[in-house]
């Protein structure tokens, strides 16, 4: 039998073979290109840390250390007192910047940016942290729990000030007592001094009448001299904690101050592109065919019957 | 089907398919970009989509300050059809807030800005003839409401025509009033303009009911009361009970009346409109009073005080 030879079909044997060799190169590039990518390659090592919730750590989640990630989180569990352990796998080539005094901080990137774990470096003379050892956690504050303790705080200094201001308006208190003493002084003074106008128009021996007056006059004297420094005293702890008040007041400010205009530029910056992108929308097939059409030139609707 | 067939309408169908495909991507694609607007004259349209925001929910403070800053950007480019855009805007809400003078001097500075033959200005003539019938100058409101019809020839022309049957009925003349409401009738049903529509029925209402047609004012404010209803305008349902009310009063049904003017009455205080509100407990306590119950009609006159906050006009 004769077999027909197409001189087309001459050489598709080898044809066929590039192309599944090139097909199969591809593929091993590609599983290569994603294992790099992916850290699949690099050694790691597991490390640990406590915190009380595990709201906002998830599975997968970059771990990072000055802004590079050096890891993901790989696994987040409960323990005996039902803390949640979060463990993490790290690119071990990282291992010695994470020492004993290095903390774990839940970060989030931005405005709206993605939450990652970021360790800090920690100090040349502490010891590298061996695998799967716990690092301390370190909540950040957010601006409702200042706002809570700043709160507290304040709550404090009012709760003295009020009462202060209880104990000295307080009728049966030192200070309104002294007050009571210094005006019965006052008014024996003057009636002691009458007396002792009389006794110098008479010239009679009543001196002896003065006596119990100053006796009051000593007594109320000594009464002010005891009194008064418990007072000052007090007034004193209500100054020095407003005084720390206000210094933490500043502090949380100088803080927390900082923040609001990137933020407030960053909000703005988002409602301008988000505007832009539903202007561009509005324009496009087929979005433009169910915006209804702006009210003519923008006039306040007219009614005939106002 | 033969196999001749069936192959013909698959190569049909196969021809189609692209062409279908091509066909809705042109359309996709169709179209030029729009022209860029300069950023000012966008600047200044935001701010006028702002200020018909905040009159929409009924901010007019706020209405006031985003009209008063488009104008100020329009006028920096001499851009007179925007600064005339914001001057009537401006009219418009001060009006409605009772600053008739403001409104006045706001609707003069647009009008130079506005050749007869512009499209806004039937609208700034509707404008100035509501702020003359606002200030009771009927002459010139009369004047402008004429305008303002012989120059709109689009889907407002049944607005401006009530307008001006509104306008006639004031002055006594019934029969124009009544050509006009019944063309206003027309326009605003072809044009779909169903609070217009409302308006025109309680017009020919008020003819019928200075007419002393009682019959057919009670069957034009009884379809009026339905469309407000339908567009939910408290307002205007206010407006038609109480219109029905002074119908009822006037054919001697007190009951039915004190009816009438309790639902309005209802109505204006859930609607946020004490004047309304006000002037229904004012016709109760009339009817209690004819009625000889003075006690209720005290009692309505000291509501009604209570609402006005004692800026009482009878």
């Amino acid at each position: 039998m004769k077999r027909e030879k197409d001189p087309k079909f001459r050489h598709l044997e080898a044809i066929v073979g590039a192309f599944v060799l090139a097909a199969f190169a591809a593929i091993v590039s590609l599983v290569l290109f994603l294992g790099i990518e992916n850290d699949l390659f690099s050694e790691k090592y597991p490390l640990r840390f406590r915190t009380d919730s595990g709201a906002g750590f998830t599975r997968g989640m970059p771990v990072k250390l000055s802004g590079f990630r050096i890891g993901r989180i790989q696994k987040i569990s409960l323990d005996d007192q039902a803390k949640v352990v979060v463990r993490m796998r790290i690119d071990r080539k990282y291992q010695k910047w994470i020492r004993a005094d290095s903390t774990a901080t839940l970060l989030r990137e931005g405005l709206v940016g993605d939450s990652v774990v970021s360790i800090s470096v920690g100090s040349p003379g502490s010891r590298v942290l061996p695998g799967d050892d716990f690092l301390p956690f370190m909540p950040e504050k957010d601006l409702s729990r200042l706002a809570f303790e700043l709160s507290d705080s304040v709550k404090t200094v009012l709760l003295e000030i009020r009462e202060t201001v209880a104990y000295i308006n307080d009728p049966k208190g030192d200070l309104q007592q002294t007050l009571g003493n210094v005006r019965r002084l006052s008014a024996n003074m003057e009636k002691s001094r009458h007396r002792v106008d009389t006794l110098l128009v008479t010239a009679t021996g009543t001196v002896a009448r003065v006596d119990p007056v100053m006796d009051n006059l000593a007594t109320a004297i000594d009464n002010v001299g005891r009194r008064l420094p418990v007072l000052l005293d007090r007034m004193e702890g209500t100054l020095s904690n407003t005084e720390r008040i206000s210094r933490e007041f500043l502090k949380a400010t100088e803080k927390g101050g900082p923040r609001i205009p990137p933020l407030l530029r960053g909000t703005e910056e988002l409602v301008e592109d988000t505007d832009t992108i539903v202007k561009g929308m509005k324009t496009m097939w087929p979005f433009k065919k169910h915006v209804p059409p702006a009210n003519g030139p923008g006039i306040v609707p007219g009614d005939s019957h106002e | 089907m033969s196999r001749r067939k069936r192959r013909h309408r698959r190569a049909v169908i196969s021809l189609l398919l692209p062409c279908a495909l091509l066909g809705l991507g042109c359309e996709g694609c169709s179209g030029s970009p729009p022209a860029p607007v300069p950023p000012v004259k966008e600047r200044a349209a935001a701010r006028n989509r702002q200020g018909l925001s905040a009159e929409a929910r009924g901010d007019r403070d706020g209405a006031l300050a985003a009209f008063g800053e488009s104008l100020k950007l329009h006028r920096s480019v001499e851009d007179f059809p925007g600064a005339a855009v914001a001057l009537v805007n401006l009219a418009r809400v001060h009006r409605l807030r009772g600053e008739i003078p403001l409104a006045k001097e706001k609707i003069d500075a647009a009008d130079p800005l506005l050749p007869p033959g512009s499209p806004l200005f039937p609208e700034m003539a509707f404008e100035k003839a509501m702020i003359g019938l606002a200030s009771g100058d009927l002459p010139a409101a009369k004047e402008w409401a004429t305008r303002a019809v012989d120059t709109e020839k689009g889907d407002a022309s049944g607005r401006m025509l009530n307008l001006l049957a509104r306008i006639l009925l004031l002055e006594g003349r019934s029969d124009e009033a009544q050509g006009r409401a019944e063309g206003a009738l027309a326009a605003n049903r072809n044009a779909g303009a169903r609070g217009e529509e409302a308006n025109s029925l309680r017009l020919l209402g008020d003819i019928a009911t200075a007419r002393m047609d009682r019959g057919r004012a009670g069957e034009f404010y009884a379809a009026s009361l339905s469309i407000d209803k339908g567009i939910a305008n408290s307002r205007k349902i206010a407006a038609d009970l109480r219109a029905l009310g002074v119908l009822a009063a006037g054919a001697g049904d007190t009951g039915k009346a004190l009816g009438f003017y309790a639902r309005a009455y209802d109505v204006s205080v859930n609607g946020d409109d004490p004047r309304g509100a006000a002037s229904a407990l004012l016709e109760m306590a009339r009817l209690y009073e004819k009625t000889g119950a003075p006690e209720k009609a005290q009692s309505a006159r000291r509501e009604r005080e209570r609402l006005l906050g004692g800026h009482l006009t009878d």
